[in-house]
């Protein structure tokens, strides 16, 4: 149940992003999940769904974009996209890869409504 | 309608707060490690048995978290060394804050080496940066043999590997070739630790290498 944690993570970086902006409504919500992170989405859409009842993102769209586990081989320089985290270049068996891709835990968007001064919009406080 | 860009970490503030607990710790020159594993794996048991090990070289502290009860710190304070234990109620995890409070009520000057145990999980705490200097898997024998595979953001996060239970390999269906295989292809060069902390084999190898780390980590200790 990991997803709760990350949901409630979110709820509250969503909540505080949205006051910044001054939003009566935030409307979707666009995460990237990297593969590694063993997220079930399912469980993450419920989570968020409990967590953010009471704030400002009640009811908004939850959207999770996965991201594939991906290496570059420090051999044969390939770059590749692995389906289980088994750390082998799929082009030349090196087991000297680096990986660049698969961890991500990442707010990418939020769409928000009702913003009370559109001038806000322009110049959004600073943290 | 708007959309914004946002491209923030979900779990920025966790980290945040881990960024505070890295920099106390390296004021007072304390390394910190984490450990992770399941319930019953034998976190508890390796400080037991790894303590006693390091106390001539090293100052040991030990943070105990479980969700309820104070057992596992009682048995760490019988050892001699100053423990603090946090619970964490229907927490799975110790999130970086309350670390953070629990180094206020620590001497972490009296101290050289840290010892986190986490809350029995080999999920969440994989997820949430406490500020430690590394993080340590603790696996057991009786778990089975295909935990590296299905848990793979431990098992590539961490420095260092610890297979408890050892003495009962011979009563379960565990495959030590299988299991070395599954961590090599998460993790081709971690330090893979066969240990019994029943019989005490294996450890001197576990210690040592801790002893290693805390000197590499250049605290000057040692």
């Amino acid at each position: 149940m990991h997803e709760y944690a990350i949901a409630q993570a979110l709820a509250e970086q969503v909540s505080k992003i949205a006051r910044e902006r001054d939003a009566r409504a935030v409307t979707r919500v666009v995460i990237q999940v990297g593969k590694l992170r063993g997220v079930i989405p399912e469980i993450l859409q419920w989570g968020f769904e409990v967590v953010s009842a009471d704030s400002v993102a009640a009811g908004a769209e939850l959207v999770i974009e996965a991201v594939a586990i991906a290496v570059r081989c420090q051999t044969c320089g390939a770059h590749s996209e692995l389906d289980a985290p088994l750390y082998l270049c799929p082009i030349c068996a090196s087991t000297d890869v680096v990986q660049i891709a698969g961890d991500e835990l990442i707010l990418k968007s939020l769409e928000i409504g009702d913003e009370r001064d559109s001038s806000s919009a322009e110049h959004p406080a600073s943290e | 309608m708007k959309e914004i860009p946002v491209l923030q970490n979900i779990l920025r503030a966790n980290e945040e707060l881990a960024g505070q607990v890295r920099r106390r710790l390296a004021e007072a020159g304390v390394v910190a490690f984490n450990l992770i594993g399941s319930p019953g794996a034998g976190k508890t048991s390796l400080l037991e048995r790894t303590v006693p090990c390091l106390r001539a070289d090293l100052r040991v502290a030990a943070i105990e978290a479980d969700c309820a009860t104070a057992r596992d710190a009682e048995r760490v304070r019988a050892l001699g060394i100053e423990v603090l234990q946090i619970n964490t109620g229907k927490g799975c995890h110790i999130p970086a804050h309350l670390v953070l409070q629990a180094l206020d009520n620590l001497a972490l000057g009296e101290a050289d080496l840290l010892l986190i145990e986490n809350v029995g999980n080999l999920v969440c705490p994989s997820e949430l940066d406490l500020g430690e200097t590394a993080k340590i898997a603790v696996i057991s024998v009786p778990e089975g043999d295909d935990k590296p595979q299905k848990y793979p953001m431990l098992f590539r996060q961490c420095e260092a590997v610890v297979l408890n239970k050892i003495d009962l390999i011979s009563h379960t269906p565990f495959s030590r070739e299988r299991f070395e295989s599954d961590l090599r292809a998460v993790n081709p060069q971690v330090p893979l630790f066969a240990v019994s902390c029943r019989t005490g084999e294996g450890i001197d190898a576990w210690a040592g290498w801790a002893r290693e780390r805390v000197r590499a980590a250049g605290t000057g200790r040692i």
